[in-house]
């Protein structure tokens, strides 16, 4: 961490910004000496151009232009490309879940949902849904907090899958879910709805699970657990069995939902501190903390840069870290407060609120 | 009657383990008239607790205890949408775990830790959903939710539960037995619609259920514990039945499959709620 902060030392951190059309077009900033943001387009969403989302339908064109991108601010909903082109537009009356290829809108009379396909016409109702998108996948939760469903891409319903107790953490990969519980238990179920294996973190005065996190290959699941002591707790998978592969103890006592994530590079798990960012290798050789306060936060990592990207939200405030791995911090953007969607793809960066988009580019000066 | 030999013992542990925690002298967390739907109601599938009606409820802490959990947002960061709009878990003597679902996310009080009973836990309201406070009991040993009527103070009622319909189903077919119609001989499931009034007057699940055929206790049924176990839920105690498959999505009830022999059977379905109130209606029943 040392030796990465030495030889790229952070020259300017992005001056605060106060309006975005004047930040993103008028001051573009150095991020480090050998990295700047590029301010490519920002786009109005003007409230009277979007469609009811009960008669929206995506249009079928859009794959030509390149792949769909979903967008979500509040009730506002949507599609665009990379290029600006907004596809789509609505605004929810009760509730939406959204992925790249599709979304749910919830109805407001009852708990049946419309499952709008992203490149078609495909409108598909399903009956009493409480919709989310993990890793791409539809689930819906079950009304008293214990239960998932998966539904497979035409929304026809999949399986179930009841936990012994209420949720308090919940993960998605592509091949597995895995549920943390109340009652401090972890469940990860295959993609076919089957038990992959359950585990008791222990430890703990007060059992609990208060955070969640998979790989996306599914190989690596990293909880938070318990109370007096708070555990950060990695399960590495071996001969199909999941065992625990590093633990550490942690100074905080965080009693709600806590968020972790483990990295693409299937390398790193970053966890919620009360100081910033941990961040903590799968094999426990790396134990750092990125100086970023929040309470959540969603990362990614840019390969084509060899640098990595954190959002971090605490309060109203939202701000964009810069950092090379594992925790050498480049630079921070601090965002409008308007900033509720930021998403990273590559080297760039699409932010909005409910009334406008912007895209920004990471370049190596 | 197997079935039945395996109630008895587990509700005299049952009986046991809550007269121990009867020391602990747990509370309503909201006023009993509010009660609106009791243990095993169908609210979208066996409800594992007990859920409460009315806006603007003050929130109360069943017993001693210790906040593990406490969630406001909408969703668990993963995405997991807490349906009810909140959740609290509060950890009591002997592993015992309630849960608060549904106050309103502005009013919970988060910031306690150490928790007495009787302190303000929240706000109740009543969700877009139609569904309000909902507490569950949960005993962190054996990993079940106990039927919170059980732990609690009784709750005065007079009234007894209804039966609304009996019928025997075969082949998809239902043959309502208040037609007094002659069935073939055969293997049928007999399907009961019945419900307790709660103290606000919904339908609300009874507490025991018994299937007589020709005399003899066929099924009994004591809604006292629910759990889950490899992604299945299953209810009561002693009869172990997979609740999707003993609860219909409109609350009817399922037992059996009864083989009807040629000749005349008497059947008996005797439903209780928990004050003790019964409920018994007879049938004869001619097979052909």
């Amino acid at each position: 961490m040392d030796e990465g902060k030495g030889r790229h030392r952070v020259v300017a951190i992005m001056a605060m910004s106060i309006f975005i059309p004047v930040y993103f077009f008028v001051f573009a900033e150095h991020l480090s000496p050998e990295l700047s943001a590029v301010p490519r387009w920002r786009v109005d969403l003007v409230p009277g151009q979007a469609a009811d989302s009960s008669s929206a339908a995506l249009p079928s064109g859009a794959q030509s232009a390149g792949q769909p991108i979903a967008f979500l601010a509040g009730n506002r909903f949507g599609y665009f490309l990379a290029d600006g082109t907004v596809l789509l537009l609505a605004d929810a009356a009760n509730g939406v879940a959204i992925s790249d290829n599709a979304c749910v809108v919830t109805e407001t009379t009852s708990q049946d949902g419309i499952l709008l396909q992203s490149l078609g016409k495909s409108r598909t109702v399903i009956h009493d849904i409480r919709p989310f998108f993990g890793a791409g996948r539809l689930f819906s939760a079950s009304i008293d907090g214990t239960g998932v469903s998966a539904y497979d891409a035409s929304g026809h319903f999949d399986w179930a899958y009841t936990f012994p107790c209420q949720l308090s953490a919940f993960a998605a990969s592509d091949s597995m879910i895995v549920g943390g519980t109340v009652e401090g238990w972890l469940e990860g179920v295959n993609r076919d709805g089957t038990k992959a294996f359950e585990f008791a973190p222990g430890g703990s005065r007060l059992p609990v699970i208060l955070g969640a996190a998979i790989s996306p290959s599914g190989s690596w699941i990293a909880a938070m657990s318990g109370i007096d002591r708070q555990r950060l707790i990695v399960l590495g998978r071996g001969d199909s069995k999941y065992h625990v592969k590093s633990h550490k103890y942690l100074e905080s006592d965080y009693r709600e939902p806590v968020k972790l994530i483990v990295m693409s590079d299937e390398r790193h798990v970053l966890y919620r501190r009360p100081d910033g960012i941990g961040v903590w290798a799968v094999d426990g050789k790396v134990d750092a903390v990125l100086p970023v306060m929040a309470d959540d936060f969603d990362a990614s990592i840019d390969t084509g840069l060899g640098v990595a990207y954190v959002v971090a939200r605490q309060g109203t405030k939202t701000e964009m870290a810069v950092f090379r791995q594992p925790a050498s911090l480049m630079g921070t953007i601090a965002l409008p407060d308007s900033s509720e969607y930021v998403r990273f793809i590559g080297s760039s960066a699409y932010i909005g609120g409910r009334s406008w988009l912007a895209r920004f580019d990471f370049v190596e000066d | 009657m197997r079935n039945n030999m395996k109630t008895i013992p587990y509700l005299v542990v049952v009986g046991l383990s809550m007269a121990v925690l009867a020391a602990f002298a747990y509370d309503w967390p909201l006023d009993d008239g509010g009660f609106r739907y009791g243990f095993g109601s169908a609210r979208v599938g066996f409800l594992k607790g007990v859920e409460f009606g009315g806006a603007d409820g003050i929130v109360r802490a069943a017993d001693d205890g210790e906040l593990v959990f406490a969630a406001i947002d909408p969703r668990l960061p993963g995405g997991y949408p807490l349906a009810a709009g909140s959740l609290m878990a509060i950890d009591h003597a002997s592993d015992m775990v309630t849960i608060y679902a549904g106050m309103a996310r502005e009013s919970t009080t988060a910031y306690l830790t150490n928790v007495r009973k009787g302190a303000i836990l929240g706000r109740s309201m009543r969700a877009g959903n139609g569904h309000g406070v909902t507490m569950y009991a949960y005993d962190a040993r054996t990993r079940r939710y106990i039927n919170p009527l059980i732990l609690m103070p009784a709750i005065r009622d007079d009234r007894a539960p209804v039966i609304k319909s009996i019928v025997l189903l075969a082949d998809g077919q239902e043959i309502a037995l208040d037609q007094a119609k002659p069935i073939r001989q055969g293997s049928y499931r007999v399907i009961v619609d019945t419900y307790d009034p709660s103290p606000a007057g919904m339908t609300s699940a009874p507490f025991e259920i018994r299937v007589l055929i020709d005399g003899s206790e066929r099924a009994a049924v004591a809604y006292d514990a629910a759990w889950a176990r490899d992604g299945v839920m299953s209810v009561f105690g002693g009869a172990s039945r997979v609740a999707s498959e003993y609860q219909e999505v409109d609350g009817r009830v399922h037992f059996g499959p009864y083989i009807f022999s040629r000749g005349r059977s008497v059947m008996s379905i005797i439903v209780a709620d928990y004050a003790g109130n019964k409920r018994e209606q007879t049938y004869s029943i001619i097979i052909q």
